[in-house]
């Protein structure tokens, strides 16, 4: 049984003039009207409960300097500046009692104290717990949420976040269920949630929650589907878009995890088979082109043979030709030498015509000493009787010699000019040899060299194609298998996914659930037709809906439920909606494990168009309810004392006037 | 020499005086012979004969062309240089033979002066065939036959066609000035000093 009942609320103000203020309100079981004027405290009263649970984000208060009290609670009071001002909350859970102190101004107001006691005793009872009431620390051992939720019979949950965390739920996420503030809180059901924790569909797990739906059990489990079809659905993109770029890579399709690509040679096979297709070609190809390199290692050292033997045979021709032209040179020489013989046998030949008409020397007297010439013989000289015959040779032994020297020189001529022949044969045989072996050469370089290189040079080029293939498709082969990791989180993910979400579905429509879902929204049709809403229409009323889909918020198929017909709709609407809650957790206590805490605090609802007649139909309602059971909180007035006669046994305070404010000094 | 030593001592033994003529002549052909060289002179005198006989400086340079065939072409050119019928006389002596340069010739300075050329002179003086003028210091000497010589060159004139054909184109007036002038001054430039030139490079 989870109850909260508010038992008195006490403000204490005291000015830095120690005059001190006050008020003292205290509450019942049931219904609890407020009654009073526009801007006389009311709403205090209301925040004042709030601030005591330390729930003021629930008010929209969400930084510690913004203070959610009127400025005579913590700034000034009948001119005077406010020394110090803190409120006491008396609370129950229906066994125990409990008063919660918090400073408004002038303490620490990130501290609030609590006493196991009533309100009127708190300040004479010693034991006091201090507990953290903003800020974190909420939920630890001295956190004040921590004691909250247990004193009200509430578990503490941990829910998934946006940003993939883990957040409490919060006093503030489950106050807008039974809290309906002033202002902005009559313009949607759960308008004042908190959305900063960012819990995720915090309005629908809020309900859930409170309602002990089996499917807030399930929530986890839904959000982690949730979370998981978003991880799915990533890694799928993520998949199919690499996939995509392969595709375009390859020209390729899947099939079955496996890459099928066309291609032109096999047509549509299988990365592997392809792979293994370009492997064997290569070696085929690269094994020709070794083939033909051994050939081409035949040609080069028969080339280079032969470029040795041209080398030594032009070595050969080098000589022959310098022994040519000595030949030649000494010829020349010889040929010179036969003309000189010539010439000498001509000139002799003048000799021997010239001395057939020798001149006698007359002389008889030698020229020097005067003396007779001696008679003289034969072939002496007749002035100095040398030895004529054999000194000097005669012309005709020029002849002689010179023919000999000719013959010689002829014969050594004729020599001479048959070496060179033989020279000159070698020497042509060598050129011979040279340009056969050029011509081979040549042949070997233009056929040999120059066709079958070409096509080796396009076998290599083509290898070379070959194996960029190979290793292009290897690499996409590898970035596939790449993928396999992601296609196997992507398996497993989908396995649980599946799996969850058949949980989900299973667990979606517990009859406990929708037991408790159809409560709430019987109700809300009850009192729709309480509250007059829709003019009776029995068929709109009938046709409202709730479940999961709109945060657990009654809705219509065909029309906005809020604004059919005019703007108090709206108004009716959520207030339907709150006492449906109310009700419906008190019908189904017993059945469901509503932790619902069996309070609702409704403030004004007058303000916001409702006319007094349908506030009247509301407390109608109100009062049905039993009273044991539950506490309404609300705030309102009208000027019609009609009414305040209608209302009179459940005001539990009333401003009478304009100027009956709430805050009344207190005597010294 | 075993076996020459065992030749020389088997004819020493037998008594027998080695009689094996070692003599062989002296090997000396016409161009260095005085009787030849002086029979050319004679022709020239013969040839080129003017009353006043020919200095012995034109001696030498005719004697140059006549013992070096080679030049006789380009001197006929030279000399001749601007007459009409310059090329038959040229085509006449278009040697046969090579027309490089004989290396073997003195390349002389001023004229091609032989030192055996005063002993010719004396050779064909002491036999009678020549004889000389000069003029009142003894200087100028020039050389003529006497009639002896003018019979001796009738006789050996025949011995010397090729000499006679070459000195035949002057017809007995070769102008001094202008043959030394060739000799000493063109014939060098165009030849030697083309060759020292080549020698130097």
């Amino acid at each position: 049984m989870s109850r909260l009942i508010i038992n008195k609320l006490i403000y204490n103000i005291q000015t830095i003039d120690n005059q001190k203020y006050g008020a003292e309100v205290p509450f019942r079981d049931g219904l609890n009207i407020i009654f009073g004027p526009n801007s006389v405290g009311k709403t205090s009263i209301i925040t004042g409960i709030v601030y005591g649970l330390g729930a003021e984000k629930g008010l929209g208060i969400f930084k510690s300097i913004q203070n959610p009290f009127k400025p005579e609670f913590y700034k000034e009071i009948d001119s005077k500046q406010v020394k110090t001002s803190y409120l006491l909350l008396e609370i129950s859970n229906g066994s125990e009692t409990v008063t919660i102190f918090r400073y408004i101004m002038g303490g620490d107001i990130n501290i609030a104290a609590v006493k196991k006691c009533p309100a009127d005793e708190f300040h004479t009872t010693k034991e006091l717990n201090k507990l953290i009431v903003v800020g974190e620390g909420v939920f630890s051992e001295n956190g004040f949420q921590t004691f909250l939720f247990s004193f009200i019979g509430l578990s503490q949950v941990e829910l998934p976040t946006y940003d993939q965390k883990l957040s409490k739920l919060y006093f503030e996420n489950i106050l807008p269920l039974f809290f309906v503030e002033q202002r902005a809180g009559w313009s949607q059901i759960q308008a004042r949630q908190v959305a900063r924790y960012n819990i995720k569909d915090v309005k629908k797990v809020a309900f859930e929650y409170l309602f002990g739906l089996d499917r807030f059990n399930l929530h986890v489990s839904e959000i982690k589907l949730k979370e998981l079809e978003s991880k799915l659905k990533k890694a799928k993109e993520e998949l199919s878009q690499k996939e995509d770029n392969l595709f375009v890579i390859a020209n390729g399709e899947s099939s079955d995890d496996v890459l099928l690509i066309h291609t032109n040679q096999i047509g549509k096979v299988s990365i592997f088979d392809y792979l293994s297709y370009l492997t064997d070609k290569y070696k085929l190809e690269s094994g020709l082109i070794d083939e033909v390199s051994t050939l081409n290692k035949v040609f080069e050292s028969s080339s280079d043979n032969i470029r040795d033997k041209i080398k030594a045979l032009n070595y050969q021709l080098r000589k022959a030709n310098e022994k040519v032209d000595k030949i030649t040179l000494e010829l020349s020489e010889y040929q010179s030498y036969l003309d000189r013989i010539q010439l000498n046998k001509y000139k002799n030949k003048q000799l021997k015509k010239i001395r057939e008409f020798s001149t006698d020397l007359n002389i008889k007297i030698c020229p020097i000493c005067e003396s007779r010439l001696l008679a003289h013989e034969e072939n002496e000289c007749i002035l100095c009787h040398s030895d004529l015959s054999k000194k000097i040779s005669t012309a005709e032994q020029n002849l002689e010699f010179l023919e000999d020297e000719e013959n010689t020189f002829k014969k050594v001529i004729e020599k001479r000019l048959l070496d060179r022949r033989r020279i000159f044969e070698q020497r042509n045989s060598a050129k011979d040899q040279i340009a056969e072996l050029e011509s081979e050469l040549d042949h070997q370089i233009t056929t040999y060299a120059g066709n079958d290189f070409a096509i080796l040079r396009q076998r290599i080029l083509s290898a070379d194609a070959l194996h960029k293939e190979l290793e292009k498709f290897s690499r996409i082969s590898a970035r596939w298998d790449d993928l396999k990791p992601l296609r196997a989180t992507i398996k497993i993910d989908q396995v649980a996914y599946d799996k969850l979400k058949e949980q989900v579905n299973q667990y979606e429509q517990t009859e406990s659930d929708q037991a408790t879902i159809d409560t709430i929204r019987n109700f809300i049709q009850q009192n729709v037709r309480s509250l007059g809403l829709f003019k009776g229409n029995a068929n709109l009323i009938n046709s409202i809906k709730l479940d999961a889909s709109d945060n657990y918020t009654p809705y219509l198929d065909n029309f906005d439920i809020y604004n059919i017909s005019s703007s108090s709709d709206n108004i009716r609407i959520i207030l339907s909606y709150y006492l449906a809650l109310l009700q419906s957790s008190i019908e189904r206590k017993d059945k469901g494990k509503i932790v619902y805490p069996d309070v609702l605090i409704l403030d004004e609802p007058k303000q916001q168009n409702l006319d007094n007649d349908s506030l009247i139909d509301c407390i109608n309602v109100m009062t049905q309810i039993p009273k044991e059971s539950c506490q309404i909180i609300l705030t309102t007035y009208s000027e019609l004392p009609e009414d305040r006669e209608k209302l009179k046994d459940y005001i539990i305070h009333e401003m009478t006037s304009k100027t009956d404010f709430l805050l009344k000094k207190l005597p010294a | 020499m075993e076996a020459f030593d065992y030749f020389i001592n088997s004819i020493a033994e037998k008594s027998l005086t080695p009689a094996v003529n070692l003599d062989r002549p002296i090997f000396v052909q016409p161009e260095d012979r005085m009787e030849f060289r002086s029979a050319r002179i004679v022709i020239i005198l013969g040839m080129l004969t003017t009353p006043n006989g020919l200095s012995k400086n034109v001696i030498a340079c005719v004697d140059f062309l006549l013992r070096n065939e080679a030049f006789q072409s380009k001197f006929i050119v030279e000399y001749f240089n601007g007459q009409k019928n310059i090329l038959e006389k040229v085509k006449k002596f278009e040697s046969s033979q090579q027309t490089e340069i004989d290396f073997n010739i003195v390349q002389y300075k001023s004229v091609p002066w032989d030192i055996r050329f005063n002993d010719m002179f004396l050779f064909l003086y002491v036999r009678q065939l020549l004889t000389f003028k000069s003029d009142k210091n003894n200087k100028n000497v020039r050389l003529l036959l006497t009639e002896d010589g003018k019979k001796y060159f009738e006789n050996i004139k025949d011995a010397f066609p090729k000499e006679m054909n070459f000195l035949d184109l002057f017809k007995s007036r070769m102008i001094e000035d202008k043959l030394i002038k060739i000799i000493t001054e063109v014939i060098p430039n165009s030849y030697w000093k083309q060759n020292v030139e080549i020698n130097h490079k």
